[in-house]
């Protein structure tokens, strides 16, 4: 590939969606061009499926004729400016057109950079490794207010006026329109698509499938998305992958389908086998409907993503299992039991052909993802609710003497010991309803109970991230559970010395328990510390730049006096500033 | 709690067994390359965030070496207990916990990509290995999501 040449993929896909009766979207891949564009018509009469209709003839037309030494924002530019007058003069010409005109969202791409202009809310969005990126703002009456303040991007989601566009291309014979560039690396992927997709399709599904589905399929799986999420409207897409297209995972993907599409009927057994239909997920289906409906609809995703090299249709399905059953009582577990289920049943359906096995145990990756995501969308809002509730306690820190924690884990503790620590532990326990904050309290007296009493497998390195948690360092999140530890600790102390047992064994027990509990402090610290790394980083990072910018700012004072003196000596030799003076220059 | 979770709750069809020494030694003399390239893939990223470039390269290193360990014994639960401190320390950054299967997803699959050039049974090793690794995310975090809730209760 020479420099800056850029093989691309365009592939589009349009529909007239689930509620209108045309298709007034319209959309144009011109390889020759490079030139990549969706047009939303309206107006009545099929006159929206008219405007659309001359836009693209227009934009086409006009950039062919004028292939100069324009830049490409003049050029897409003054193809927009023209198409706007040709769809105002005909507009005008017939009355049964009056009113009619179209969004713009074209792309033209010359080398590796793509000139994105745009007029309406059809939108383009830059996909990459890193995420998906908006590139338009739509011109429409809500984003106006949005963009000035006098509303929220939530309010705006039911504001009376939110499809009411302030620009399109046949309002008036010439109208404002937005450009920009990017520039293209290999793997990008540009997307331009109407506002059938963003206006159904929520913007994380978008993304997901925008970032999997391969470059053949990614046009049609949105249209697809946008169809599931309602189709109210036509839908257009069109994706632009830039780098070399990768057939031979495509043409590998249609293999390993069929390979797995042979598989059936082992899967459905493994399934059966498995104990799907037992599970409480399937209460409500008979044993057979149960494999063929759960078990059959998982195998059918699989397969649908093997042939198209995505992971979309595996991932709903999960996405859909955890948000039916995650909000209810031992939903997770009941969750965690289907999809093991179903991956062993996978996995020993393919072990035999490994491409397929890899492409299968991938997929079974995403579907764990698809809940994980599931549970970290919950645990965000349960977080804030915690945090929220917390504020409103009066969570003073406690004041508790420290007892030293000297030497206490050099050998096994003995039988009488053993038997001080666990009875200690039950009465910590037991005086945990009146500390407060009991779960976190409890696990703490567990995790230190099997420190000091060398339980095999204990080990801080374990313990302390299950306490940590996924706590921010804030110290609405992080007091909380230094003040816990503190308590539980107390209280657990306090139970070592309230027992019967003879002062040595009481002695040696406080020793353990203390030191164990100082091992879980520092635990916590560390991956305290850990979170905070990347914090100080920056700002180490921060405090140097700051510091050479000073160095700088030092030099080049140092200079412009320099030039002072210089300037003055020229002016008048017996002016010239002695050592000391300052010199004013503007 | 996390002492509960041991290799003998997964599914043992499911479980990442010790792998012969020939993948782990290959998964090791590729773990230079990987790591390359998921710096670069990190660099692509230019400001939008996350760990600045030597603790991103700390923290990719220490899960190659944990994903390499947990290769080579099956032993799920330092590679657990490793994997809930990344998940705090990124959560700690700011970064929302679905922000860890992002990185996860890119890193594993980079790596079964790298893999397949190591032959089928490194392959197949290290998908067992992605497919563990996501589960034990979404189990601690599942973990934590029930403590919270808990927790929640009780205020």
């Amino acid at each position: 590939m020479a420099g800056d040449e850029m093989t691309t993929t365009a592939v589009g896909a349009s529909h007239k969606g689930r509620v209108r009766e045309h298709n007034e979207d319209r959309m144009v891949i011109d390889e020759a061009l490079g030139l990549y564009a969706v047009f939303d018509g309206m107006g009545g009469h099929n006159a929206g499926e008219v405007a659309s209709r001359m836009a693209a003839d227009v934009v086409c037309a006009h950039l062919r004729v004028n292939a100069s030494r324009r830049s490409p924002q003049r050029r897409l530019e003054a193809a927009f400016q023209a198409a706007s007058a040709a769809i105002c003069n005909e507009a005008a010409r017939d009355p049964e057109r009056a009113g009619m005109g179209t969004t713009a969202i074209a792309c033209l791409i010359a080398g590796k950079v793509a000139t994105v202009a745009h007029v309406g809310d059809s939108r383009a969005y830059m996909v990459n490794h890193s995420g998906v990126h908006q590139l338009t703002r739509d011109h429409t009456i809500v984003a106006d207010l949005i963009a000035k303040g006098q509303i929220s991007v939530a309010e705006a989601e039911y504001h009376p006026a939110r499809s009411v566009l302030s620009r399109n291309l046949g309002a008036l014979p010439r109208t404002r329109v937005d450009t920009r560039q990017v520039t293209l690396e290999p793997g990008d992927r540009l997307l331009l698509c109407s506002d059938g997709l963003t206006g159904y399709a929520p913007l994380d599904a978008i993304s997901r499938t925008a970032m999997h589905a391969p470059a053949s399929a990614v046009a049609s799986d949105l249209v697809q998305l946008a169809l599931r999420c309602g189709g109210g409207d036509n839908v257009t897409v069109i994706a632009v992958t830039a780098g070399e297209p990768r057939p031979a995972r495509e043409v590998a993907g249609a293999a390993l389908e069929s390979m797995w599409r042979g598989r059936r009927a082992g899967f459905l057994a493994a399934a059966e086998l498995g104990g799907l239909a037992d599970s409480p997920i399937c209460a409500i289906l008979s044993p057979e409907e149960a494999i063929a409906i759960v078990a059959g609809n998982f195998f059918d995703a699989v397969a649908a993503d093997l042939e198209r090299g995505g992971l979309a249709h595996v991932w709903s399905f999960a996405e859909n299992l955890a948000s039916g059953w995650l909000d209810q009582d031992a939903g997770f577990d009941l969750v965690r039991g289907v999809l093991d289920i179903a991956a062993t049943a996978a996995e020993d359906a393919s072990r035999d052909e490994p491409p397929l096995c890899i492409a299968v145990l991938r997929l079974l990756a995403a579907a764990e993802m698809a809940v994980g995501s599931q549970i970290a969308d919950r645990m965000a809002h349960a977080s804030a609710a915690l945090v929220a509730a917390r504020k409103s306690e009066d969570a003073a820190f406690s004041d508790h003497p420290t007892i030293p924690a000297y030497s206490a884990r050099d050998s096994a503790p003995s039988p009488e010991v053993t038997a001080c620590l666990t009875a200690a532990r039950e009465v910590a326990h037991q005086a945990l309803p009146d500390l407060g904050l009991a779960t976190d309290a409890s696990e703490c007296i567990d995790f230190a109970h099997e420190l000091a009493s060398d339980a095999p497998g204990a080990d801080p390195a374990v313990f302390c991230p299950a306490l940590f948690g996924t706590r921010r360092l804030s110290e609405t999140e992080l007091s909380p559970l230094c003040d816990v530890l503190d308590r539980a600790r107390a209280a657990h102390m306090r139970a070592v010395r309230d027992h019967h047992a003879s002062p040595e064994v009481r002695c040696a027990a406080l020793r353990r328990v203390a030191a164990a509990h100082s091992a879980l402090f520092a635990g916590v610290g560390v991956i305290a510390c850990d979170a905070m790394a990347p914090i100080t980083t920056s700002l180490q990072e921060l405090l140097d730049e700051t510091r050479a910018m000073r160095a700088e700012l030092r030099d080049n004072e140092a200079s412009l006096l320099a030039l002072g003196r210089e300037i003055a000596a020229l002016g008048d030799p017996d002016l010239e500033p002695a050592d000391g003076d300052t010199v004013v220059t503007r | 709690m996390i002492m509960s979770r041991r290799s003998d709750d997964i599914p043992s069809a499911l479980a990442v067994r010790p792998a012969s020494e020939l993948p782990c030694d290959v998964f090791d003399a590729l773990r230079p390359a990987l790591l390359e390239r998921l710096i670069a893939l990190r660099g692509g990223d230019g400001d939008a965030g996350g760990a600045p470039g030597a603790v991103a390269r700390a923290q990719l290193e220490a899960l190659l070496c944990h994903m390499g360990d947990f290769l080579r014994t099956g032993d799920d639960r330092p590679y657990c207990a490793f994997l809930a401190r990344w998940m705090a320390a990124v959560v700690g950054d700011g970064a929302p916990p679905t922000a860890l299967f992002s990185s996860l997803r890119t890193l594993c699959e980079e790596a079964v990509e790298l893999a397949e050039t190591g032959g089928d049974e490194l392959a197949l090793a290290v998908a067992r290995l992605h497919l563990a690794s996501a589960r034990i995310l979404v189990e601690v975090l599942a973990r934590e999501h029930r403590r919270t809730l808990r927790l929640s209760a009780e205020l």
